[in-house]
């Protein structure tokens, strides 16, 4: 019953597009459909009711009743609306300060922890050396948890002050001016916006260090109270930026519009799994696209060119845009996709339509092997062309990858349907979206 | 000072404190209640994170009453929904020992924490407990619950990291059945339910109690009050790997109500048995729904 908002607000623009022409009432409709889609999506309720006021306050202007294609003209409005909820540009760190500090604060659970250890991770490979701070001295094991992740990735580590959040941060500042560190990142302990002695704590380190990022760590499945903790955490310590956690599930973000709409802090990245590269920058205008169904084939394109090379990125992407891989291909790519990360972060990245696949076609870095095991047994003439691949040639193959014959012909079957699919999407996209691409990229 | 007075305390420190104010306009009119006092309810239960279907639905059920029964049914129907029979008592003991409960749920809910609480309330009521440290996952998981045991004098058995929590399930449960423990309580490691190589290990460690003739291990799924409508496919999706028998609804001492509770407990029929309040071993706390809904107007 709970479709994603993509599929509902693709839902709602096809119909639309369908009509020639839109009476009032149609936009009536389409707008409390959307409205419908963004609540379902856990988009605040006082956010989603500012913004289906501004979709109609424009609707209604002339241009929808008089347009040639009306449809055309909402799908653009709520558009241009979502990115300009979500921020219009991609926000880089400060970095200021001798050295320069940057703090994370947010409730519990919802992955300070983790975060810091990925945001050290990310910097060290832009050649920073960062130090990693604990000051979490409430929450047990705590300290520990971030000492065994700086010691995994090698990032230098100063352990908590079990007496005092403030002494730890100011222990770390002074160590990592001696040995030449920066920045130092900050793990504070998990706290609720409304504990007033926790928030001061906070105001301290702040006022004591100046730290030139504070960064609000939010989970990206909070519902409704997320505009309530970010106001709260605003107003106390002055926020530079969020990070939204969690994306890897199938959450719908309504969060991250909400959070940015009533603060007005950029969102700077968003954390995609468990493990430590986990990380990415956040692109207001790519995740609207992904709302809208249009996927985020921009920063899947952008991770295959860390993995491969320059020359087979580009043949991937030309691939993925043309919809003309064979088996053969699929093959090759199936080693970059593998080294892209777990496959489901990397079905969550394409266009709507296809994240269907993620559920229906269970597939797991497991069946991926299988796949690739029969591919292999495959003859170049038979990758190229499945069309000749009879009962006999099966066998083989079925032989050949230690599968049974059931197996080679759903993959082939999968192969074909999936490609279809993927043909239909981005023809449709191309035609619908054509007029928007232009301001995507 | 009693639970809820401390709840309602914690709560009214929050902006939205709509009680005095509701009783106020509800109570004035005996005409038909009005389109304004529809809308406030609908803004009520939506914020609280119902969902748009259930408030459509709960509306439409009070849209001829008279305001004050409109309330009052409303109030009803929401309690209602909520009040669903525990398929056994937690708190009672099996006869062949030990009981076995284990905490899932997705990261960062408050399972390690919850767990310590459970070990904390059953240890209260003299029984003997014993802590399983099964997330040998997550930095540092193993170090969380033994820090509580250690403080609290439970029982553990540990893994290793990076080791097989079904592995620590089999020894633990050996452990506990020798040393007569009446309640081996599983701490697992987080897991985003969409994760299907995650989700399978439940199968293995159901599969091991199973072979311990251990049939009916209670499985408690934790839900943090602040998650919106994700919180229902949570608990469809674990409860297609695990049968969830209870929910716990940890960090209700913040702003966020819980209210994805009432979509998930009006379509699973899975009753939430305890709630969390605070970081303390004792904020932990029976699920009462009467007072669960009265927080939703406060
Ligand atoms: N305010 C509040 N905090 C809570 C409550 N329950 C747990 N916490 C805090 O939430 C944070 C996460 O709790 P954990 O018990 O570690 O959660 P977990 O589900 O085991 O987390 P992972 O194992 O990392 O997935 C900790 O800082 C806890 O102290 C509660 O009821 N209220
Ligand atoms: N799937 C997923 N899990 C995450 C992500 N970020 C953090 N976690 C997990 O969420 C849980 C809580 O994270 P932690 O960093 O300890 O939170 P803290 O209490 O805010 O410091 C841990 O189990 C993490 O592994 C993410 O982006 N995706
Ligand atoms: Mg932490
Ligand atoms: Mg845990």
């Amino acid at each position: 019953m709970f479709e994603n908002l993509t599929s509902r607000i693709t839902t709602v623009f096809t119909s639309l597009k369908r009509k020639g022409y839109l009476s009032e009432k149609d936009v009536d409709n389409a707008i409390r459909d959307i409205r419908r889609a963004l609540l379902q999506a856990d988009v605040n309720f006082q956010v989603v009711k500012e913004f289906c006021q501004n979709i109609k306050q424009q609707a209604v202007g002339e241009r929808v009743y008089k347009s040639l294609r009306p449809g055309d003209v909402v799908v653009k409005i709520v558009h241009d609306q979502l990115v300009e909820l979500l921020g219009q540009e991609y926000s880089p760190l400060k970095l200021s300060g001798m050295p320069p500090v940057i703090m994370l604060v947010g409730l519990q659970g919802s992955g300070k922890t983790t975060t810091a250890a990925k945001l050290a991770n990310s910097l060290t490979k832009q050649n920073y050396k960062p130090l990693l701070s604990a000051c979490d001295n409430r929450r047990p094991a705590a300290s520990e948890q971030l000492e065994i992740l700086a010691q995994k990735n090698q990032i230098d580590f100063n352990p908590v002050d079990p007496l005092s959040a403030l002494k730890s941060a100011e222990k770390a500042v002074e160590i990592a001016r001696k040995k030449y560190l920066n920045p130092v990142i900050l793990d504070t302990a998990g706290r609720l916006h409304i504990e007033h002695q926790l928030m001061e704590e906070l105001k301290d380190i702040k006022s004591k260090l100046n730290p030139s990022d504070i960064l609000l760590v939010v989970d990206a499945m909070t519902g409704q109270d997320a505009v309530n903790l970010a106001e709260s955490f605003n107003k106390e310590l002055g926020l530079t930026g969020i990070i939204l956690t969690k994306l890897d599930g199938d959450t719908r973000g309504g969060a991250a519009l909400s959070i940015r709409q009533v603060t007005g802090v950029p969102i700077k990245y968003v954390g995609t799994g468990e493990k430590i590269d986990d990380l990415m920058q956040f692109y207001p205008k790519r995740m609207a696209s992904r709302i809208l169904g249009m996927g985020d084939i921009v920063s899947l394109v952008e991770k295959a060119q860390e993995v491969t090379e320059q020359e087979d990125a580009e043949k991937f992407a030309r691939k993925l845009r043309k919809m003309t891989f064979t088996l053969d291909d699929f093959l090759q790519q199936l080693q970059n996709v593998k080294k892209l990360g777990p496959l489901e972060n990397v079905l969550s990245m394409l266009p709507g339509g296809m994240s269907g696949l993620k559920n229906d076609a269970e597939i797991s870095d497991k069946q991926l092997a299988k796949v690739e095991a029969i591919i292999r047994s495959m003859t170049i003439e038979e990758r190229n062309n499945p069309k000749i691949i009879n009962v006999s040639r099966k066998n083989r193959i079925a032989r050949g990858s230690g599968n049974k014959i059931v197996e080679v012909t759903k993959l082939i079957k999968q192969f074909e349907n999936t490609k279809k699919m993927m043909k239909k999407m981005m023809g449709k996209q191309q035609k619908s979206f054509s007029h928007l691409t232009k301001k995507f990229n | 000072m009693n639970f809820w007075n401390q709840i309602n305390q914690k709560l009214s420190k929050t902006r939205n404190n709509f009680s005095s104010r509701i009783k106020e306009t509800f109570s004035r009119s005996t005409d038909k209640i009005s389109q304004e006092q529809l809308e406030e309810l609908e803004e009520i239960l939506l914020l609280a994170d119902l969902g748009p279907d259930l408030t459509d639905y709960l509306i439409s059920e009070i849209k001829n009453e008279n305001p004050q029964d409109g309330l009052t049914k409303l109030q009803q129907q929401l309690t209602d929904i909520l009040k669903v029979d525990a398929a056994e008592d937690v708190l009672i003991p099996t006869s062949d020992k030990p009981k076995v409960i284990l905490i899932a749920g997705v990261n960062g809910t408050g399972k390690t924490t919850s767990a310590a609480k459970i070990a904390y309330l059953l240890t209260e009521q003299d029984n003997k407990v014993m802590l399983a440290a099964a997330d040998t996952f997550r930095a540092a998981g193993i170090e969380q619950l033994e820090n509580w045991a250690k403080k609290y004098d439970f029982d553990l058995i540990k893994g290793q990291y990076g080791g097989d929590a079904a592995a620590v399930v089999h020894d633990s449960y050996d452990a506990a059945h020798s040393r007569n423990v009446d309640y081996l309580i599983i701490d697992t490691a987080g897991r985003l339910h969409t994760k299907k190589n995650l989700m399978n290990e439940f199968n293995k460690i159901q599969k091991v109690l199973n072979n311990k003739n251990c049939h009916r291990c209670h499985n408690l799924l934790v839900l943090d009050a602040t998650v919106g409508l994700n919180g229902l496919q949570q608990v469809q999706i674990f409860n297609q790997y695990i049968p969830v028998h209870g929910l716990i609804v940890t960090k209700l001492d913040g702003t966020a109500k819980g209210g994805c509770v009432f979509p998930v407990v009006h379509q699973m029929r899975i009753p939430v048995q305890f709630i969390g309040v605070g970081e303390g071993i004792e904020d932990f706390q029976f699920f009462d729904p009467e007072k669960f809904v009265r927080g939703l107007f406060n």
